[in-house]
């Protein structure tokens, strides 16, 4: 999968897109707040669109887009997901809430991997057929680290003291769910970024004065 | 001489909302004209700017109309970073005529290395002059009944006339004063000819209304006549 970077054609913001999209994609500048199609964009450079691999490192790319990510998700497709989500999010947490209360520190871990296993291929049937968003990786993402958390809190309080493996699966576990939202969002239709007369003919003087 | 507030709301709006709206791609947003030189009549005035992008695409242009909308009537001169040394020379009376007045409202000063040659500013000169004439028969053929239309030409040929006129006593190294009513003195005595119409369009800048369907004739008489006699001093001197 390679992406290429371009700019907003009124604030020069850069953002990057996959080389398939639509050229008449809509795009929304998160610096400008203004849409403009994918094929009026400008690219990186003079001579043309810069393609590059996406193999940058998981947490650098996660670290540039947490606090940059656009997107052009309808607001009514925001809020079906969110509800939705919030719904799905609930009953995962009640359930694995109740399953993983008996459970021993490397049953649960084994649980835990199979559970972040499990929203990942959700997360990716999500983006290819619903929404490919950042606000569907980062309802996975709050799932995953909900059950983490409650964990957490109810192992503390039944005694168990050693949450380390834990702690680093939560960590490690939000990085990938976030960094493969950015690679899925590259490559889906919706776009993210990291973007930030003269009248008078003769000396061409219509009225300026001196 | 303070601006009107609305103006002076206008260009504090402009100073703030160009950069934000256009980012990296403004390289220069300078206000000029009578803005600059204090001689904003209420009202009537424009307000000029030059916006230099460096990327002057069609959708920066929509953002820009978009940012200019309002009361008062914005004249924007806008053009892109590359190219804009073979844009002075192009427009080198325009940018001679800014850089005698103006001030950078946001990003660099596009004009502060600005030159141009004596030869060239002659040329344009002419140029002008010759074109100015050329649209002030056109106008009168095609808009002698319509008044708006006529007076509004009348308003833009104010400038237009002084600037160039200026600029040719400026060749000479003539001291032009910065005002245009004490212009009209020195113009008359550098060029030795009929100065009425001056006086009346300095009359018409202060008074648009006194343009009526009546005076048109006798005002293209009059503008005819004094652009006639500059081209045929040109011809003549140079």
């Amino acid at each position: 999968m390679s992406t290429q970077i371009i700019r907003c054609p009124i604030c020069l913001l850069s953002q990057p897109i996959k080389t398939d999209v639509s050229p008449d994609k809509a795009l929304h500048c998160g610096n400008c707040q203004r849409n403009f199609a994918v094929k009026n964009g400008l690219p990186l450079n003079e001579g043309g669109a810069i393609s590059y691999a996406t193999e940058s490192t998981p947490t650098a790319t996660a670290a540039k887009h947490s606090s940059t990510i656009i997107e052009s998700a309808t607001p009514r497709n925001v809020v079906i997901t969110w509800i939705v989500g919030a719904l799905f999010g609930l009953i995962v947490i009640d359930t694995s809430r109740s399953y993983m209360a008996p459970l021993r520190g490397p049953e649960f871990l084994a649980f835990y991997f199979m559970l972040f296993t499990g929203l990942w291929l959700l997360l990716a049937a999500m983006r290819k057929y619903w929404e490919d968003s950042s606000h569907v990786t980062f309802i996975s993402l709050f799932i995953f680290e909900g059950v983490g958390l409650l964990r957490y809190l109810d192992a503390s309080a039944a005694g168990m003291h050693k949450f380390v493996i834990l702690f680093i699966m939560m960590g490690i576990g939000g990085i990938l769910f976030f960094v493969r939202g950015e690679f899925s969002d590259y490559g889906s239709d919706d776009s993210h970024s990291s973007c930030g007369s003269t009248s008078g003919g003769g000396g061409g003087c219509g009225g300026c004065g001196d | 001489m303070s601006l009107p507030t609305q103006y002076q709301n206008t260009i504090d709006r402009l100073s703030h909302q160009l950069p934000s709206l256009l980012g990296e791609n403004l390289y220069a947003c300078v206000l000029y004209g009578s803005a600059v030189r204090g001689h904003v009549v209420d009202k009537v005035s424009d307000i000029n700017i030059l916006i230099v992008l460096n990327q002057s695409t069609p959708e920066a242009h929509t953002a820009i109309a978009d940012c200019l909308e309002g009361k008062i009537h914005i004249d924007p001169f806008v053009i892109a970073r590359r190219g804009m040394e073979r844009s002075f020379d192009v427009f080198a009376i325009k940018f001679r005529s800014i850089k005698r007045n103006y001030k950078v409202l946001a990003g660099e000063d596009p004009i502060k290395n600005f030159s141009v040659t004596d030869e060239r500013v002659q040329f344009l000169a002419e140029q002008a002059i010759r074109n100015l004439r050329l649209r002030s028969v056109n106008t009168y053929i095609h808009q002698r009944k319509n008044v708006a239309r006529y007076t509004r030409f009348l308003l833009d040929t104010y400038t237009a006339l002084f600037t160039y006129v200026g600029e040719i006593m400026r060749l000479d190294h003539q001291d032009v004063p910065r005002d245009y009513a004490d212009r009209i003195a020195l113009i008359q005595d550098y060029f030795k000819i009929d100065i009425t119409v001056l006086n009346t369009l300095e009359t018409i800048q202060q008074h648009p209304k006194h343009v009526t369907q009546k005076t048109i004739p006798s005002l293209h008489h009059q503008l005819f006549t004094f652009l006639n006699s500059i081209v045929l001093w040109m011809e003549k001197t140079w």
